[in-house]
């Protein structure tokens, strides 16, 4: 059946009545972006003074209404739709933060995020990158007050689910050939010193104060964590055949790849990396060979050159 | 006689020349792993340009192996043609090298602006329909067509608003847009029966008075009914009504490229290939043989503000 029938409410209009309330294209698209974005709901953005700066008309100059459908029920579903997508869309990308906080927090930290940070790029996928900086900025309570420590998980949760995004859609090295330590051990081992490792464009090395990847896993295998305490963690994500992958790495091994990193040679790399080297760290370095094997295999490393 | 052969020289070619690829669906990332290891029997795919064209990931990677066993066609939602901030030039770059990568059949918008200022809402925002937009619209169409150096085709959007400023119905503007600009028409059954719901007009005159020959492709999707009022949410099967103009526009344009989203609760492959497959009973004017078309799916006391009208398709990171 197909709905009832009338007219179209603008065919018949006569031409000189588009003169008289027809603002500026430009003009009305600002006060519509205006209107729909405000956080307090568009009956609030249209008494805007941002809103009123654009247009100082009624709202029945500006949008036809029907018996059935008002005006402002009309610009509802645009003001309604903006907050519910791309909060939903936020959530998304950010489910372990979204679990920390609670629905109706994490809905206040995207609207207010919103507003601090707009976004302007054309693909949604882009829309959380400032989200942790936004939490540093604002530091949110939980919804029972608390702050503090669980202010700092949050923001390294955020962190650390914005980097698995950035990881997962940026480059990687699965066009190219795979890098093996078998070219590595061709070169004499006296001259191993000058070599200088490249690492995969998608590894990043971070450092937590709590164990947000093990809180962000059992978000994503649905088993209600509760979250953690303080805890300092070391981390390598990185992507391989096209899924992000992490690894808990000792505090060694992180200075370690993060002198590599910074693409200093493998001598001067191991002399800051050990150089640093604590009591209970010296039973790490017999392993040091192993730790290439296996870093190497997990992709960690693009290419090797000699100095 | 001289006066018909110069008005047979100025029609278009049916779909400007663009192919009738048969049925297809909408590519959506939970579906990938399906499309790959089975290769199901479908005539093509569509894609959101947008969550492919930086994409050095995998969404990038499903896109180009599935290039290699389907036409693609590339459906966009930030070209904001409708905007009155410039043409976004850079944007307009990265779609065109997509376009190349994976020979994409053609390019398609929505007749809508997504954004002001530099700022982008990320939803398909109406235009007042009037003689001053219809220009600005379709000084932008050209910038762009040549800028591709392809036809662009754009879609009907639905809508919620209806400015005080229109002064045609939406069927006039697409029309006179299309033959002003030269370009092709999207034409999306599901976002008319909306539209005509919450604007109070007849849906079948809409379709009958579209230029049938500019019609490259024909959406499908479900909706929701709010009461008084229709969302398009992209997230249940087509209903009768819908299917009822999808067999009107298919007499009036001969058959065009079919293809049917379905962007949120979205079910197995099979179970929206199947859906879209309804398309051959209704293009031989015939209802599918069983009962299987749902009534309207209805809100049933959904708050709005968790009811969302689509787009709203986004990537998510895989991680192990």
């Amino acid at each position: 059946m197909m709905p009832s029938v009338s007219r179209d409410p603008g065919a018949d209009r006569h031409p000189e009545a588009e003169k008289l309330i027809s603002p500026d294209l430009s003009t009305l698209q600002r006060w519509m972006l205006s209107v729909i974005t405000h956080p307090g709901g568009v009956t609030a953005g249209i008494h805007s003074d941002a809103a009123r700066e654009h247009l100082n008309l009624t709202l029945h100059q500006v949008v036809q209404e029907t018996q059935d459908f008002t005006s402002l029920e009309r610009l509802a579903v645009y003001g309604n739709a903006y907050f519910a997508r791309l909060t939903e869309c936020l959530e998304a990308e950010f489910p372990a933060v979204a679990h920390a906080a609670g629905k109706e927090a994490f809905r206040a930290f995207g609207v207010g995020y919103l507003q601090m940070f707009p976004s302007t790029s054309d693909t949604l996928n882009l829309l959380g990158q400032k989200f942790p900086a936004y939490l540093r900025q604002t530091s949110p309570r939980s919804e029972s007050g608390e702050t503090k420590d669980w202010t700092g998980f949050l923001i390294q949760l955020a962190e650390l689910e914005h980097i698995y995004m950035d990881v997962f859609d940026g480059p990687g090295e699965e066009r190219l050939p795979p890098f093996s330590m078998t070219a590595i051990q061709s070169i004499p081992a006296d001259r191993w010193g000058k070599l200088r490792l490249e690492v995969s464009a998608s590894l990043r090395l971070c450092r937590f104060e709590f164990p947000v990847h093990d809180y962000i896993t059992a978000v994503r295998e649905n088993t209600d964590p509760v979250p953690p305490g303080p805890e300092t963690t070391w981390l390598a994500v990185h992507r391989r055949d096209y899924i992000v992958r992490r690894e808990a790495l000792s505090e060694l091994q992180w200075r370690l790849l993060d002198a590599i990193q910074r693409q200093l040679t493998l001598e001067a790399a191991l002399e800051k990396a050990l150089g640093e080297v604590s009591d209970s760290e010296q039973e790490e370095v017999r392993h040091l060979g192993r730790w290439f094997e296996h870093w190497a295999a997990a992709g960690f490393f693009r290419a090797a050159w000699l100095e | 006689m001289s006066g018909e052969i110069e008005r047979k020289r100025e029609l278009p070619l049916p779909r400007l020349g663009y192919p009738d690829l048969g049925l297809g669906i909408g590519l959506r990332p939970q579906h990938y792993q399906y499309i790959l290891k089975q290769t199901p029997a479908i005539d093509w795919f569509e894609v959101i340009s947008e969550n492919f064209m930086d994409s050095r990931g995998r969404p990038r990677a499903v896109l180009e192996e599935i290039a290699t066993h389907y036409p693609i066609v590339m459906h966009g939602v930030s070209l904001s043609i409708g905007s009155t901030d410039p043409v976004p030039m850079d944007y307009l770059c990265r779609l065109k090298k997509l376009a190349e990568d994976v020979r994409a059949r053609w390019i398609s918008d929505h007749v809508c602006w997504t954004g002001v200022a530099g700022q982008n809402s990320h939803d398909l925002l109406p235009v007042p329909l009037n003689e001053q937009v219809l220009r600005h619209v379709v000084e932008r169409i050209r910038i762009v067509q040549d800028f591709l150096e392809r036809p662009l085709v754009l879609e009907n959007p639905s809508t919620y608003l209806t400015f005080a400023a229109s002064t045609m119905p939406e069927w006039e503007f697409l029309a006179r847009m299309s033959e002003e600009a030269d370009c092709g028409l999207l034409l999306d059954v599901n976002n008319v029966y909306v539209s005509s719901v919450n604007h109070q007009f007849d849906p079948q005159e809409y379709v009958a008075r579209l230029p049938h020959q500019r019609i490259v492709q024909i959406h499908l999707a479900g909706h929701t009914r709010m009461g008084t009022y229709c969302i398009d949410t992209h997230d249940g099967p087509v209903i009768d009504p819908v299917w009822e103009l999808y067999r009107q526009a298919h007499r009036l344009t001969g058959g065009v490229s079919t293809l049917l989203e379905w962007d949120a609760n979205i079910p197995p492959f099979p179970v929206v290939h199947e859906e879209v497959l309804k398309a051959r009973c209704h293009m031989r004017d015939q209802f599918p043989p069983v009962d299987v078309n749902p009534h309207e799916k209805r809100s049933s006391g959904i708050a709005p503000r968790l009811c969302v009208p689509q787009p709203a398709i986004f990537m998510t990171a895989e991680a192990e």
